[in-house]
């Protein structure tokens, strides 16, 4: 008898709030239904005209992205490389890469190569440095300053590139920059996903 | 329900009992967000979003939740509509969902929406629960908008993202750290202390009759 | 001055103590302006008038901002009590003479009315007003309050362009930063520190006249030897027995360097030994300032920035769990209970 009131006392308490979650579930299944696609394609086209204003391109139509997978002994801190063909030609590699040591956190940066392994563009894709201090290193005109156009080899000759002020920030820069470039000598020498 | 309920329902909303100046509720996403005025708006437009949708379908099944495991219920609601306007504003406002961060999944900790739930929707009907949802929503938008508005034009000179004054400002880059949220904040509490006090006194001398208290059941929403 | 008059004329009949000292707020202050003076013309003869300007401005919008909150609060007015015009002297010490203008008024503003005004005045502040307002200003304009790396003379009202500042460093920074080749500091830069031939804020180049104006201070009793001595000791320690990578073990100069340079030796001095914002029992005091001492090295270790500033301002807020702590047995009062049993055992 006590048994039996228990669980019915239990089940008033338990069945409702199970109707409630599954209430709940259902609103959410039909809203995932409705904006999943919309944000699926969002995040293509982010990455699209990322790549787009990266390698300069005015339309981001025949562009094709492959997805490179590279050797285990890769830096962590190489999130992912990716072949860029358009019009079925390769002209380039993406990189995205974190810079450890900035001031406030990392900073992830988009490194553009051309096939040859030269800085086509930078992009900074998440940072949280200090405005008007350490976020005057991520900008177009440092890049260009310091880094576009030119190789691993040349940048390794060039002074190095650091603002009085915003040195941790430059510092992350700079090793972000050269875990790119290491990931694409990575790349060249495996053979399978290499471009030589 | 008539005309005079919820322009009092408003005044309670957006003055008498503003939800961040004077509960001083949901003070922890308050104080990281409101570093620009876009970013307050997005924010007071989610949390009403929000705080509407939730205190409707709880005043609707304020019969059915049992007593014991309201609270459990009300997160259920809560976190639902939470997850329903990230995935909407991730789709259709990527920009303003990706400012927002980890702020936007918070709200379901925000306590003016379960002390709201709490205190008001679990208690009324529906159609009060809505112009609730809408009066504390727009205080809560208002007080962001007022702490947002100070901090982005002084801590970084702008407004909207527009550049007000030229090259030669410096701005005030305190206001736009975490101890300036905290000041501004409190200066806008003093101030609306203030008003309040004015407010009280004046009505206080012009008539005898004591301010009426709130028609709904209301209680005060204690430790939440 | 009407207090006063009033001691003379009436009898008082007051419970003990009866002793009184004839020091007052106003005494104490004017005895630490005379005490800060000589560093004001130091620092005017090495970074020009400049300094002159900038401090005058922070001292005068100081006790402006300080009369205008009396003026408004209806309040009795405290501004001749000086501790307003000590708060900006202060200020300007901790500030580099090529400040724009107006930055030291929000700072002074800053230090006044919600430091130290709206907590009530002079005697309830927790912190610092001097150090607060400083870093408000740290907080707000990093670039401006980044002291020039070369000593720059500027006139009175003559405006700072940074030019291209990648080389040069700060003394400070020579120390924070050992040379790779392990070279230590020279001898000469070292003399230079303690002279004050070098760059910095207005007020901390100067090692020789803070340790004059804190030996005044201690000849007039204004101030006592606890919270500067175990400050300094503390430094010393940990820069002789633990220096930072590339550095020998008990290098003097070293040790000596890093006592020299930076705001550590105003710090130690002026700001820590502040009545209201430190502890009152010299156990305390002596806690206190070893605890300004751990932070500012870490601080200096740890992020290669000077410290002295926080460590002192996070000391000040722990003033109050350190008093409570170190507060002395009353007279006459029972011994703790512990004791008591020890006491009895024997019978």
């Amino acid at each position: 008898m006590n048994v039996k009131k228990n669980i019915a006392e239990t089940v008033k308490i338990v069945l409702p709030l199970f109707l409630i979650c599954t209430l709940m579930v259902f609103l959410i299944a039909i809203c995932n239904a409705v904006t999943s696609p919309v944000i699926e394609r969002n995040k293509q086209k982010t990455f699209d005209r990322s790549i787009a204003t990266l390698f300069s391109i005015a339309s981001t139509e025949k562009l094709k992205v492959e997805k490179l997978s590279f050797p285990s002994n890769a830096p962590a801190t190489l999130i992912s490389a990716h072949r860029i063909y358009n019009e079925d030609l390769p002209i380039g590699y993406l990189m995205e890469v974190d810079g450890i040591g900035a001031y406030s956190g990392k900073i992830r940066m988009l490194v553009a190569l051309d096939c040859s392994g030269r800085i086509i563009d930078l992009l900074c894709s998440e940072q949280s440095e200090t405005p008007g201090k350490g976020d005057r290193v991520l900008n177009a005109q440092f890049y260009s300053e310091h880094y576009i156009g030119k190789s691993s080899q040349e940048i390794s000759v060039s002074p190095y590139p650091a603002l009085s002020g915003s040195t941790k920030t430059s510092d992350a820069l700079y090793s972000a920059v050269n875990t790119a470039l290491e990931g694409y000598a990575l790349l060249s020498n495996d053979a399978t996903g290499g471009p030589s | 329900m008539n005309a005079k309920d919820i322009l009092l329902q408003f005044k309670n909303g957006l003055f008498d009992r503003n939800p961040l100046l004077v509960q001083v509720l949901g003070v922890c996403a308050s104080l990281a967000i409101t570093t620009t005025v876009s970013n307050s708006l997005y924010m007071g437009l989610a949390v009403t979003a929000v705080l509407v949708c939730s205190n409707l379908l709880i005043s609707l099944l304020r019969r059915f939740i049992p007593e014991q495991v309201r609270i459990a219920a009300y997160i259920v609601i809560i976190s639902g509509f939470v997850t329903i306007v990230e995935m909407v504003m991730n789709a259709y406002m990527p920009s303003a969902a990706a400012k927002l961060g980890i702020f936007l999944p918070l709200i379901v900790v925000n306590c003016i929406i379960l002390g709201r739930a709490e205190a008001f929707a679990s208690k009324n009907t529906p159609l009060p629960s809505i112009i609730d949802g809408f009066a504390m929503g727009a205080g809560f938008t208002i007080a962001l908008l007022l702490l947002g508005a100070i901090r982005e034009i002084l801590g970084s000179g702008s407004f909207f993202g527009i550049q007000l004054f030229g090259q030669s400002y410096t701005p005030i880059g305190i206001l736009t750290s975490p101890p300036g949220a905290f000041m501004t904040l409190g200066c806008l509490i003093a101030l609306i202390q203030y008003l309040k006090d004015r407010l009280q006194s004046k009505t206080k001398a012009s008539a005898d009759q004591t301010h009426k208290d709130v028609k709904n059941k209301e209680v005060e929403p204690n430790d939440l | 001055m009407n207090e006063e008059r009033k001691e003379n004329t009436l009898l008082q009949v007051s419970s003990a103590p009866h002793i009184r000292s004839h020091d007052s707020t106003q005494t104490v202050m004017l005895d630490v302006i005379i005490a800060l003076l000589p560093l004001l013309l130091w620092g005017c003869y090495i970074f020009g008038m400049r300094a002159l300007t900038v401090t005058l401005i922070t001292v005068f919008s100081s006790v402006i901002f300080e009369l205008l909150f009396n003026l408004i609060t209806k309040k009795t007015i405290t501004v001749l009590d000086l501790s307003a015009v000590v708060t900006g002297l202060l200020l300007s010490y901790n500030l580099p003479h090529t400040i724009p203008f107006w930055m030291p008024v929000l700072g002074a503003f800053f230090a006044i009315v919600p430091v130290k005004m709206l907590l009530g005045g002079l005697g309830k502040n927790l912190v610092n007003p001097a150090l607060a307002g400083r870093a408000c200003l740290l907080l707000s304009f990093s670039s401006a309050m980044t002291v020039p790396p070369v000593l720059t003379r500027l006139d009175l009202f003559e405006s700072y362009l940074p030019g291209d500042a990648l080389s040069g460093s700060t003394p400070l920074y020579t120390v924070l930063s050992p040379a790779e080749d392990g070279s230590s500091i020279s001898t000469e830069l070292l003399f230079d520190m303690f002279i004050g031939n070098e760059s910095g804020t207005i007020g901390e180049v100067s090692a020789l006249l803070i340790l004059l104006g804190f030996l005044y201070l201690l000849l007039r009793k204004v101030v006592s030897w606890h919270i500067p001595l175990s400050y300094l000791g503390t430094v010393a320690f940990i820069t002789l027995l633990f220096p930072a990578e590339g550095v020998e073990r008990f290098d003097v100069v070293y040790m000596l360097a890093h006592l020299f340079s930076g705001g550590l030796l105003l710090a130690a001095v002026f700001m820590a030994t502040d009545y209201v914002t430190s502890p009152i029992t010299p156990k305390g005091r002596i806690i206190f300032g070893i605890g300004c001492g751990l932070l500012t090295v870490i601080v200096r270790y740890c992020a290669g920035n000077e410290g002295a500033s926080y460590a002192v301002l996070t000391m000040n807020l722990l003033v109050y769990f350190i008093d409570k702590i170190t507060v002395p047995r009353p007279f006459g009062a029972a011994l703790p209970k512990l004791k008591i049993k020890k006491e009895s055992k024997p019978q």
